[in-house]
């Protein structure tokens, strides 16, 4: 028996038992769907009845509130950080500009920045005009890569929409957000004067029920709450851009505290 | 072209990407891993855990390589992994001392009376370790040389190499009466 004979024979019984019109898709696809991440933003939102009663709160409370820019939000939500707040003074923050509209929502990636440690973006998102007020948009899926495909994992992310409890009297439009997400940069190799990368994301919208206020005295069990999920999914939103990259710095994670906690 | 336009799809994050990849190398996939793990369920189980850590770990994979021989190595590796673990598991509830015991020589007499030669050689791969069978499968179903499965396979030429060689001579010890027959050499 020669060794031809037993590539052959290998042919033959994988053919037998496995046909060419096997179909593994539909099994994949569903456990890939099972397995999608949930938005990075969940991690941040109300888990109690009670936080969703804050929140929807604090959205009602927005509707009042005095009318800030989104842009102007972008630098304060930008500036929580002590280590953003110095790079942006020693003019290392890339300002861009870029936006995209599908489905009526808007994405704008606005600053950039990029050293050994970390890459932040920074971005607004909008929606249509007329959105309801418990519709609630969040980015999804960020993946920042660059052009060899390498995936920077996404590290740290801090945001506002409605009202901040952090910064005081910043609020955001109903259906208006800023955020500012930070990628490992660890991936990076050498030290390239930019970085040219792109950064994909879709924005999910949720709706907030507004919570029925709890009697007085009177305690209620309405059971477990209910996982929010997002009614609706536009994107994917790609922004292909370019950022000088600072080697010498390894900006750190560190949020302020706000004024009202310092003693 | 396809290939690496659904790898660049996959990439950023597009599950699209990962059907038209599902669709291309999903037989040969099953096909390699049934070889190795000789069991139909546990093949498709390795294939879809492979094809949705591939999706995972798309990011690493360079985009100028072909997809097929990286997957179909992951492939391989997790269908030695998955049999290792079965028949750990078989071992330990099921399996006889006297199953683990079972000559695995047949005689002369056993090879010639069998009616089906791919029945003989399936018989003969079943009494190679997973490792080794991966090897053969390697080679001859996927016809790689000894360079590319040591490029595949991450591991030093050397190791392939003795692999292959030890996987040969059980084979060949095996199927010796075969082998005999067929060459007329005795090899």
């Amino acid at each position: 028996m020669k060794e031809q004979q037993v590539t052959q024979i290998l042919q033959e019984i994988a053919e037998q038992e496995v046909s060419d019109s096997l179909n593994l898709w539909p099994a994949i696809r569903a456990q890939a769907q099972s397995r999608r991440r949930p938005s990075r933003w969940a991690r941040v939102m109300p888990a109690t009845r009670l936080g969703w009663a804050f929140l929807a709160l604090a959205l009602c409370l927005a509707l009042g509130a005095a009318a800030y820019a989104v842009a102007p939000i972008l630098e304060r939500v930008f500036q929580i950080e002590a280590g953003l707040y110095d790079i942006e003074q020693a003019g290392l923050v890339q300002e861009l500009d870029l936006s995209q509209t599908t489905d009526g929502i808007t994405v704008t990636l606005q600053r950039v920045y990029a050293d050994a440690n970390r890459i932040v973006v920074g971005y607004t998102v909008s929606g249509p005009e007329g959105l309801p007020t418990d519709r609630h948009l969040l980015s999804a899926g960020e993946t920042l890569s660059d052009a060899t495909g390498t995936i920077f994992p996404w590290e740290v992310g801090h945001g506002i929409t409605g009202p901040s409890d952090l910064l005081e009297e910043v609020s955001s439009l109903p259906g208006e957000g800023a955020y500012v997400l930070s990628f490992d940069a660890a991936a990076v190799k050498g030290a390239p004067e930019t970085l040219d990368l792109r950064l994909v994301m879709d924005v999910e919208t949720y709706v907030v029920p507004t919570p029925v206020p709890p009697t007085p005295g009177v305690y209620e069990n309405r059971g477990p709450l209910e996982p929010v999920m997002p009614v609706s999914t536009a994107g994917p939103f790609t922004f292909d851009f370019s950022v000088p990259f600072t080697p010498g710095h390894a900006l750190k994670a560190q949020l302020l505290r706000p004024a009202r906690w310092r003693k | 072209m396809e290939e690496q336009k659904a790898i660049a799809r996959l990439k950023r994050g597009d599950i699209g990407g990962l059907k038209a990849l599902v669709h291309k190398y999903q037989v040969q996939a099953v096909r390699t891993a049934y070889l190795i793990t000789r069991d139909r369920a546990l093949a498709e189980d390795t294939v879809q855990a492979a094809f949705l850590r591939a999706c995972e770990r798309i990011g690493q994979f360079d985009a100028g390589r072909p997809f097929g021989p990286w997957f179909l190595r992951s492939v391989a590796n997790d269908a030695v992994k998955s049999v290792t673990r079965s028949k750990r598991q078989i071992s330990l509830e099921t399996g006889s001392l006297a199953d683990l015991l079972a000559d695995p020589n047949p005689g002369p007499a056993q090879v010639a009376e069998a009616a089906d030669l791919r029945q003989t050689v399936w018989d003969a791969l079943g009494k190679l370790p997973p490792a080794q069978r991966a090897a053969i499968v390697l080679r001859y179903y996927l016809g790689l040389s000894e360079a590319e499965m040591a490029s595949e396979l991450a591991c030093p030429p050397g190791t392939v190499k003795w692999r292959l060689h030890a996987a040969r001579k059980r084979l060949r010890r095996l199927l010796r009466p075969l082998w005999a027959a067929a060459s007329g050499s005795g090899r």
